[in-house]
């Protein structure tokens, strides 16, 4: 009987003590049932969505309090030739150049305004004698210290470092070699610091701006490239690592980690030396404030937090633009008011409103698959007018991660799948007319009927890109593949074959080429925009014989370019193409994969002019006064002109295509978003022409003036580019004049424009295999049928899905 | 075997007894995975059932038009054909090579010793295995250094048999480990009972060890089955989504619809996939499955 209790009583207790493991099982199970797991970011980011419906279901006022910002304005004729430093001066700001001569913040007004007072007679006689100052810091009491790059003789320049003292007497600052370049710094402590790096160390001065007094501080394992100032130490960015030092005992301390953590990944990360990816600004005591593209910190050095006070994806501290200086005013017990110096020349405050709520109150989210350069300037435009409407910009392949495209566009398909996707969808490189198909995209015929009524467009663009009698994309702006060359030679090319008949009969001079373009892969990039649209056909299987075509035409340019040049000479060609094509693709190489692949056409035209080639070829975009007026002026002054590249139709290739979600829930503010984008803000694009109509003629209009007041046609910038030999003597170079062009220049250039009748729309699976194929028959490596059925082969798959 | 007979019996009417005693107390031991169950796969393939029968992104019903878009789809085509060409070659491959070892392990006992070694290629991460495929079977790889060669042993129909390759040198191992514990089962006495009765090897091989093995080459098959699904990561990793034809698989065609947002191709090529495997497996089943219940019940 009792041994029957037991028994019972130990198999209840089993029972409870399963039950309860399956209770364990079961919860542990559901755990995993929660959201997916997402960065820190994205945490932030709900906790912020989270705010936002919590006040708005409930009634309460959402938390308020933000720091806003308020970009200051020019005034008429004012320019800062490159910024370096902002000072206090009286009431104001004083915004020091590297040239000395400087501008003035009106803090009420919020206006710059040349300050030419500011500048020392000393540095004035300087200039009037052509000698350049490459760099100058400047102290509160008016102390300075510059290089100077000056001429000695028919063929001789000299460079050296000067110290000025507050009563402005020059002194030569001869510490260090005459030709040793140093970097400058003015570490807002009554000090200027200067480093000088050797081969494989730093050595760091420190020099008193009160009377010019040098000593000797530390020598620094590695070339410092940015420092600041913080308590009494000195922090110094040695690109894998932020040194710091103590002023005091003169020796490095450890590794302060919550400062290297908040800078990790922006360290070394300078351009030129003049502006930064990141500032430090030493506050009270021991603290610093931080800016990074995330935001404006305050950290005490040694300290285990950074306290964040702007949030950079709330601003525009997260533009592409570089950081020059920032400045901290306002008494300690205060929230501070921070001014900063962007690359751009812009000039923007930060105050704290403790009126705005802290969180937008509403967001959009604008994706892209690669990163654009366009995009993050209207972004940052748009929260500027809309600061109550948060921006968050989502790239699809940073390069940074080993995202590649296939896990971009699925991670993009799973946000879209959920209902999460972005507002906003640039749609460049992506398959908007499949997504048009599917019901991903909005039809933006209505948006564009309303701005049309506002603005006047590129209709011919903008209605290329209509599908199944929808709109369903808008693009920012446009390039367009131009063909350069002498008035005669192009006066008679009406098609592909009339071009490619020009080629034959042109004559080439000894060591340049007929087209310029050298490169298999270049010969077909160039002309892919025109012909990319033809490789599929309407059933959307591949046309053979357009693809054929392509590869014929191809061929035909590729060997006439060539039949001029010696093996050595075509071996030249590539390493300088290679090289200027990094330089000025550079930024944009991963912004847009279809532009940053073509040739600049400015830098054809260039091309022609050093190697006397007799075409050139290459896309046509950027601003008015930045890209288009400089190359109108090198055709005008290598007597060049230019039309657009023929092929199957007169195709422009559109760029920053915006697309609205049709599922978003910010529609309204997407919307918004889009019609502000395409308003008439817009005073320069990154390597595209304005789709608005209306910004173009206004970037047309010539900003110089005579004495008069009448436009001035005389030269405003002087170009001159040159190639160095491999050995590194003095290559082939050419000198221009930009001057503004006349009315009847923009005229031809409008109704080149006008005259667009197609936009390039290939798909990017169907252009990268005929690129990399094609470019095997080019090259001789297989015949072109070959290269046809590799191409058919690669693509029959993909098509048959 | 009769005394056998009568235990089981006892037991039954235990169990029966328990249940009428315990009340519910077995659900609550099934809940867990039965809500696993329905929550991770019921509910979810419930949901790609649905969506068969509605446009991607709108969801508006469109009838059969997805099963017809499907049928008519070259690729969907194509990948099914080879992954059912994929299938009939590894599997048999697999599961005849994996027995033979493993009867050799029975036989030469310190082959038992190097069972960890079988597992290895299993603990291997695909990108390594991918890499050293690489190195081995490109162009300038090692193969075409030592036959001194220039095939291309990713491209084309090679490719296949590189896919095979990669599949029975991951599985292998595995198999032979589940085989040894299969064999490890079979009735000793049955089989010197077979070896009194003037039975040679092959014949207590055929005759006793064989349908003994039955139940378990039901799980081994089916394991084998599912893991030929898994060599896609392979596959992905040495030529990405549009690998040559001839390793064109299922997975892939899958992939890319999601890839290109066509969820509704993709619901009902699912839902004819499971339909496929599911049948095959209820097959399977009745052959082996059931066969080795009435050995069982024959025992």
């Amino acid at each position: 009987m009792l041994f029957t209790k037991y028994r019972n009583c130990l198999v209840k207790s089993k029972r409870m003590l399963a039950a309860v493991l399956a209770g364990c099982l079961l919860t542990s199970c559901l755990a995993g049932c929660g959201k997916s797991g997402k960065d820190a970011a994205d945490v932030n980011m709900e906790m912020q969505d989270a705010k936002q419906p919590t006040s708005q279901a409930s009634g309460q006022e959402p938390s308020l309090g933000r720091y806003v910002e308020t970009e200051f304005s020019y005034g008429e004729g004012c320019m800062l030739d490159q910024g370096k430093q902002i000072l206090p001066w009286g009431d104001g700001l004083y915004l020091a150049d590297t040239m000395g001569v400087g501008a003035r913040a009106d803090l009420t007004a919020k206006t710059i305004s040349d300050e030419a007072e500011a500048c020392p007679e000393v540095l004035r006689k300087r200039f009037e004698a052509d000698n350049y100052l490459t760099d100058m810091v400047v102290a509160e009491n008016g102390a300075r210290m510059y290089t100077v790059f000056a001429r000695a003789g028919q063929n001789e320049w000299y460079y050296e470092k000067y110290y000025l003292s507050p009563d402005g007497t020059e002194t030569p600052w001869d510490t260090v070699p005459k030709e040793d370049s140093v970097f400058m710094y003015y570490g807002r402590d009554g000090y200027f610091y200067v480093t000088n790096w050797g081969s494989e160390t730093t050595m760091v001065y420190r020099v008193n701006s009160e009377d010019g007094e040098t000593e000797f501080l530390f020598e620094v394992d590695g070339k410092v490239g940015y420092l600041s100032r913080g308590g009494n130490c000195l922090l110094l960015d040695t690109r894998d690592a932020l040194k710091i030092y103590d002023l005091d005992t003169r020796e490095e301390l450890e590794e302060d980690k919550c400062l290297s953590d908040l800078l990790s990944g922006s360290l070394g990360d300078s351009n030129g030396n003049i502006s930064y990816g990141y500032l430090l600004y030493p506050g009270e005591e021991d603290s610093i404030y931080v800016v990074t593209k995330k935001g404006l910190y305050r950290h005490v050095l040694y300290g285990s937090v950074a306290e964040q006070l702007i949030d950079g994806s709330l601003c525009s501290l997260s533009d592409n633009a570089w950081f020059v200086d920032m400045y901290v005013a306002g008494a300690a017990e205060e929230m501070p008011v921070f001014y900063l110096m962007f690359e751009d020349w812009r000039f923007v405050q930060f105050v704290y409103d403790a009126q705005v709520p802290s969180v937008p109150e509403n967001m959009i989210t604008v994706y892209s698959l690669y990163e654009d350069q366009n995009i993050q300037m209207v972004i940052s435009a748009y929260r500027v007018q809309y600061p109550q409407v948060y921006v968050r910009y989502e790239i699809g392949i940073t390069g940074d991660d080993g995202v590649t495209r296939e896990d971009a566009l699925r991670n993009l398909a799973t946000a879209l799948a959920a209902g999460e996707g972005p507002d906003v969808l640039l749609l460049d490189d992506l398959p908007y007319n499949s997504y048009a198909d599917k019901g991903v995209l909005m039809d933006l015929s209505a948006l564009y009927e309303g701005l049309q009524g506002e603005y006047n467009y590129f209709d011919n663009i903008i209605n290329a890109l209509r599908y199944k009698d929808a709109l369903y994309t808008i693009p920012l702006g446009f390039t367009v593949p131009v063909l350069i060359g002498d008035k005669d030679n192009l006066s008679g090319i009406q098609s592909a074959e009339d071009m490619v008949s020009a080629f034959k009969a042109a004559k080439a001079p000894k060591g340049g080429t007929k087209v310029g373009l050298v490169d298999a892969p270049t010969v077909l990039q160039s002309l892919m925009f025109n012909y990319g649209n033809c490789f599929t056909k309407e059933d959307g299987s591949l046309d053979r014989e357009a693809v054929t075509k392509f590869i014929e035409l191809g061929k035909q340019v590729y060997e006439i370019d060539r039949e001029n040049l010696t093996p050595e000479e075509i071996a030249e060609r590539d390493r300088i193409w290679n090289r200027w094509g990094d330089l000025e693709l550079g930024s944009t190489r991963r912004s847009n994969q279809m532009y940053s692949i073509s040739k600049g056409a400015e830098s054809a035209a260039q091309g022609m002019m050093m190697y006397g080639d007799c075409f050139g070829i290459g896309t046509l975009g950027g601003g008015i006064k930045g890209s288009i007026n400089p190359f109108l002026a090198t055709l005008e002054c290598g007597k060049l002109d230019y039309m657009l590249l023929p092929g199957e139709g007169q195709a422009a290739f559109p760029m920053t295509m915006f697309g609205i979600n049709a599922a978003s829930k910010s529609s309204e503010h997407a919307q918004e978003f889009v019609r502000y984008a395409l308003g008439d803000w817009i005073d320069e694009m990154y390597w595209a022409i304005p789709v608005n109509r209306d910004v173009v003629v206004k970037m047309e209009e010539n900003p110089y003036k005579d004495d008069k007041g009448n436009p001035s046609y005389e030269p405003y910038v002087w170009m001159s580019s040159s190639i160095r030999n491999e050995d590194g003597s003095a290559g082939p170079g050419v000198s221009i004049e930009v001057k503004w062009c006349k009315p009847e220049v923009y005229e031809a250039f409008n109704n080149m424009l006008d005259s667009i009748d197609t936009v390039s729309s290939c798909e990017y699976m169907l252009r990268d295999t005929v690129l990399e194929e094609g470019a095997k028959a080019l090259t001789g490596e297989q015949s072109i049928e070959e290269s046809v059925n590799a191409i058919e082969r690669k693509l029959q798959l993909y098509l048959a899905e | 075997m009769q005394s056998r007979g009568s235990c089981s019996s006892i037991w039954r009417n235990k169990v029966k007894r328990r249940r009428r005693q315990g009340g519910l107390w077995h659900l609550v031991f099934l809940l867990p995975s039965l809500l696993g169950v329905s929550l991770f796969l019921v509910l979810p393939f419930g949901d790609v059932v649905r969506r068969s029968f509605t446009t991607a992104m709108t969801g508006e019903f469109c009838g059969l038009d997805n099963y017809k878009n499907v049928f008519q789809n070259q690729a969907f085509l194509l990948a099914a054909q080879n992954t059912l060409k994929f299938v009939g070659v590894c599997l048999p491959l697999l599961l005849a090579g994996s027995l033979l070892i493993a009867l050799a392990m029975e036989q030469l006992p310190f082959l038992e010793h190097a069972k960890v070694c079988y597992l290895l290629p299993q603990a291997m991460p695909a990108a390594t295995v991918v890499l050293v495929w690489r190195l081995v079977f490109e162009k300038q790889g090692f193969l075409n250094g030592i036959m001194g060669t220039k095939i291309d042993f990713m491209e084309g129909g090679a490719s296949f048999g590189v896919l095979v390759g990669t599949y029975l040198w991951k599985n292998l191992g595995y198999t032979v480990v589940l085989w040894f514990a299969a064999l490890k089962t079979v009735p000793v006495e049955v089989l010197e009972a077979a070896r009194v009765d003037g039975a040679g090897k092959i014949r207590c091989f055929i005759h006793v060890t064989l349908p003994s093995l039955k139940g378990a080459a039901y799980t081994i098959t089916l394991l084998s089955l599912l893991n030929t699904f898994k060599v896609f990561r392979e596959a992905y990793l040495i030529n990405g989504a549009y690998p040559p034809r001839e390793i064109y698989l299922l997975q892939h065609v899958f992939s890319n619809w999601y890839t290109k947002l066509d969820f509704d191709k993709m619901a009902a090529g699912a839902v004819l996939t499971a339909l496929v495997l599911g049948t095959g497996a209820f097959l399977m089943e009745r052959k082996l499955g059931i066969a080795s219940g009435e050995q069982k019940e024959r025992g």
